[in-house]
């Protein structure tokens, strides 16, 4: 149950079987037997934690993919990215671009580019993105 | 009813099947269970994951998934949203198990859900902390 106190709305998030968090419904909703009243938000994940598919507003959505807080949302080509953080890591499943100020840069799964011409960002950590044309270099960080 | 999932494992624990229904996927067709197909390497690393509809008959091709692992299980190929090479995207490990070059295509394909006769249009958009493409209106089925 999430409460929402500066509105008084309160939701109950659903999930998978594989620690996904898939649906958020209102938990005031006056006709619980029409679903399509109730459902807040809801999404797809791709096996690695891409979004497939969303509706509704994410924003009152903050765990998402294996019930992890989504720090940010961006985009690259269609689709939309997050980041997701897993404590000392911070994953982005469809691609890295810039990471919330202050944050420490760990180890990513995965790289990428908005618009796909190397413009990528990262924060100020010195082991963070190395651009180039194209590629993108980084380095695994062990994080104490 | 929200959503559904329904898991088949193999003898190791691992998902090898899962159906999603409810009014998460009507997108998919009424009553129309979205089933994913994992499958697995012989040492239990994700190889490839296929989405199907039409009772497990119809691929969905545009969310097709796989991946090639080196002998230190780092990623040497994702195949991602495509079932062809031109999908594909290398990944180039160093001594350290750190990647150091990625593929990166210049484009993604614009996809998402809308009503049968409903007009989708995508936008072009070539500015850098933007979307390139993105659909506006109403999506589109995928």
């Amino acid at each position: 149950m999430q409460t929402d106190h500066s509105s008084t709305q309160q939701t109950v998030a659903g999930g998978d079987g594989r620690g996904n968090v898939t649906v958020l419904l209102d938990a005031l909703a006056t006709d619980p037997n029409t679903p399509a009243n109730n459902l807040k938000a809801g999404v797809e994940y791709a096996p690695y934690g891409e979004m497939v598919r969303s509706t509704g507003d994410l924003g009152q959505m903050p765990f998402r993919f294996q019930s992890k807080w989504a720090l940010g949302q961006g985009w690259t080509g269609g689709w939309p990215v997050e980041l997701l953080d897993f404590g000392r890591r911070v994953y982005a499943p469809g691609g890295i671009f810039h990471l919330p100020a202050n944050h420490q840069l760990g180890i990513h799964l995965d790289v990428g580019f908005f618009g796909g011409w190397g413009t990528a960002r990262a924060d100020d950590s010195p082991e963070s993105l190395a651009m180039g044309s194209g590629i993108a270099l980084f380095g695994v960080q062990a994080l104490a | 009813m929200y959503a559904r999932y329904d898991h088949a494992r193999d003898d190791l624990g691992r998902v090898t099947l899962e159906q999603q229904d409810g009014l998460l996927f009507q997108g998919y067709g009424t009553n129309n269970v979205l089933t994913l197909n994992y499958a697995y390497d012989a040492r239990g690393q994700l190889q490839a994951a296929s989405a199907m509809v039409n009772s497990n008959t119809v691929p969905l091709t545009d969310r097709y998934f796989s991946t090639t692992y080196d002998n230190a299980a780092n990623r040497t190929m994702v195949r991602r949203l495509g079932t062809t090479s031109a999908y594909d995207r290398s990944y180039t490990p160093n001594a350290l198990n750190q990647y150091s070059s990625r593929d990166n295509l210049p484009y993604d394909d614009a996809r998402g859900m809308a009503p049968s006769g409903v007009t989708v249009s995508v936008v072009a958009q070539s500015t850098t902390d933007a979307p390139r493409r993105r659909s506006s209106g109403t999506r589109r089925r995928t």
